[in-house]
């Protein structure tokens, strides 16, 4: 973004006249349009490229992992180094790059989904955006600092965190601060848009299933991000002031920040992934030509995933020692989310049964999320069940696990999203055949990477670890060999959707995808500044209601 | 101004205030929830 003083003053100039008449206009110009929008399409924008940044340089530290992991023995870095990659990585990744692409998707579509002209809260939705950069900024510049970055894994068990931490956590602590209050007053300005900003004719239930799904993520994130908050702000505390809340010696628990700790983490996973199963929800009726099957059981489903989500949290602590009773109860209530899970798959299959199918990008990526979180949730199944974690636990076969749910899931849900909303948003066609090739590469090595990763795990390879012993080699090698790949391919995307926004075929169609339902498909293409002036009417969004099977 | 003119700008109205107050409540819910997680481990 090349910008002049000049493009500043005209700024100025044009906002000389005051604040509030600046409604009817397009976009201002310039840096300041960026610093100053509180248009959701523009902050929607301003998400994105900051959650793609973010998984470039956490990819970055991927591939430094998976190169010191390519051999046995110590190569390129120092195992502390090594520890500050893979802790600044899983941070990365889930606070900068995944939670901040939803936000940024919930931006753009939700507002045009629900026939609203913008967020409730539009001022302090630029607030939320623009701690983001700051927060990343300040989580990143701990690497630069003495003794190094946080190194005690993305968990950061006490005392770990706390007694034997470098200096430079407190600054680790202040980014999570910022970033939970950016989340947080991002949650609130969904649930105050879908909750008041609606079409005045359309009812919860004539809701799309994104909008479903991340009114309930919001909801998960006010239940789950102060929790986090409360966590680092003991260990703040324990740290500078004299506390002991996690401290033995001063009558402290440890034990007890694991279980705050999962008490928002287990559902933070479930807000990494509802808003994934909104978007697969939306793409494969499009690309099957028929309704959603299962509507409301969609609904219910995650909203049972939801609840369900808080009172899991310590199938992650089998092994610190807890009765056999609390064991069995975990256990079971781990494997009861299966059941609304399995709801969903059986509900997306069963959409694409005797469908018209066709395959463009975005649906190639939603059935690839299908099968792939699927294998995602079966190994996790496994690690519910508490006598066979205490294998499992901490090798790599958990992060076989989550990377399935989180890479395949979560982050294929947003690549099929963009793909099926970007012609939207600019009016204009990435180009398909590079897409497809960029598919196949991506699918192909990602289970290259994270496959054998399974058989690590199971054979006994602990995880966050520098160097291993010669039996895990062979593994290890095709595991980096496919991570190199697999980070290889994101240089492809950026190459397709880069090229796609700047020169990519011209659409003139409202409805971009023949079958695709949703209002968001009645509005110009590309989507205008400002829409929906007038709220739509009851006809229309009955008849975009890609539930229209049930009505 | 018309009549249904001045609906509209109610119905607008009424749409920023149920905002503000959904807001405050889920917010006030947040800080609420902050200040338990620390409170409750308070005896260390
Ligand atoms: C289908 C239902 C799921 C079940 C039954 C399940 C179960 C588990 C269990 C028992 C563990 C702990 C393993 C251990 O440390 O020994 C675990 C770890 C994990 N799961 Fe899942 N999981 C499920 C879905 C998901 C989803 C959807 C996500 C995210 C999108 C996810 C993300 C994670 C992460 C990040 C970890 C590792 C946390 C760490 O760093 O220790 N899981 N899962
Ligand atoms: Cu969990």
């Amino acid at each position: 973004m090349a910008t002049t003083t000049s493009d500043i003053q005209d700024e100025i100039d044009a906002h000389g006249h005051g604040a509030h008449d600046d409604h009817h206009h397009g976009p201002a110009k310039g840096l300041m349009r960026w610093v100053k929008t509180t248009n959701h399409k523009d902050i929607g924008t301003l998400y994105l490229w900051f959650a793609f940044t973010m998984l470039l340089v956490g990819g970055a530290m991927a591939m430094v992992i998976r190169a010191e992991l390519f051999q046995p023995g110590l190569q390129f870095v120092e195992p502390q180094f090594f520890n500050q990659m893979t802790t600044l990585h899983g941070l990365i990744m889930v606070f900068g790059a995944i939670m901040p692409a939803f936000v940024g998707l919930a931006n753009w579509q939700i507002p045009l989904m629900i026939g609203a002209k913008d967020m409730a809260l539009p001022r302090m939705n630029n607030w939320s955006f623009w701690i983001l950069p700051f927060a990343g900024s300040m989580l990143l510049s701990t690497l630069f600092m003495e003794g190094g970055g946080p190194a005690f894994g993305w968990t950061f068990y006490a005392p770990l965190s706390t007694t034997f931490a470098p200096a430079s956590t407190d600054f680790f602590i202040f980014a999570v601060h910022m970033l939970g209050f950016s989340s947080i007053m991002g949650a609130i300005n969904v649930i105050a848009t879908i909750m008041n900003m609606r079409a005045p004719d359309m009812k919860l239930m004539d809701m799309p299933l994104f909008v479903w799904t991340w009114l309930i993520t919001a909801f998960l994130l006010i239940a789950a991000m102060p929790v986090l908050a409360g966590a680092v702000t003991m260990m703040l505390t324990d740290r500078n002031f004299g506390t002991s809340f996690f401290d033995a010696a001063g009558g402290g628990d440890p034990v007890m920040f694991q279980h705050i700790f999962w008490f928002f983490g287990h559902p933070e996973v479930y807000i990494m992934i509802l808003p994934a199963f909104g978007i697969v929800s939306q793409i494969i009726p499009t690309f099957a030509r028929k309704p959603l099957f299962g509507y409301s059981s969609m609904v219910y489903a995650t909203a049972s995933i939801a609840l369900l989500s808080f009172v899991v949290w310590a199938h992650h602590m089998f092994l610190t020692g807890m009765p056999i009773a609390g064991q069995m109860y975990f256990m079971y209530a781990t494997i009861m989310i299966s059941v609304p899970t399995g709801v969903k798959v059986f509900n997306w299959v069963t959409t694409m049964w005797r469908g018209s199918l066709t395959f463009e990008t975005p649906m190639k990526w939603a059935v690839a999320f299908v099968i792939l979180f699927t294998i995602g949730g079966f190994s996790g199944l496994m690690l519910g069940v508490a006598p066979v974690d205490i294998q499992y636990h901490d090798t790599y076969f958990v992060v076989a696990h989550f990377h399935y749910v989180l890479v395949s899931g979560a982050l294929f849900s947003i690549i099929a999203a963009v793909f099926y909303w970007l012609p939207k948003w600019c009016g204009r066609m990435y180009n398909e055949k590079l897409a497809t090739i960029h598919f196949w590469w991506a699918i192909i090595s990602v289970n290259i990477l994270f496959f054998p990763q399974h058989f690590l795990g199971l054979a006994g390879m602990p995880r966050r670890i520098p160097d291993y012993s010669t039996q895990f080699a062979d593994f290890n090698m095709i595991s980096s060999i496919g991570g190199f790949a697999f980070g290889a391919s994101f240089l492809l995307l950026t190459y397709i959707i880069v090229t796609a926004i700047r020169s990519g075929e011209k659409i003139e169609e409202d409805r971009v995808w023949e079958s695709a339902k949703g209002l968001e498909w009645t509005v110009a293409t590309p989507a205008p500044y400002h829409t929906f002036d007038e709220p739509p009417k009851k006809a229309q969004i009955l008849s975009e209601s890609s539930h229209i099977g049930e009505h | 101004m018309t009549k249904e003119m001045t609906q509209e700008e109610d119905r607008l109205a009424q749409q920023r205030r149920g905002a503000r107050t959904t807001a405050l409540i889920v917010g006030g819910v947040a800080l609420a929830i902050f200040l338990f997680t620390i409170f409750t481990n308070l005896e260390y």
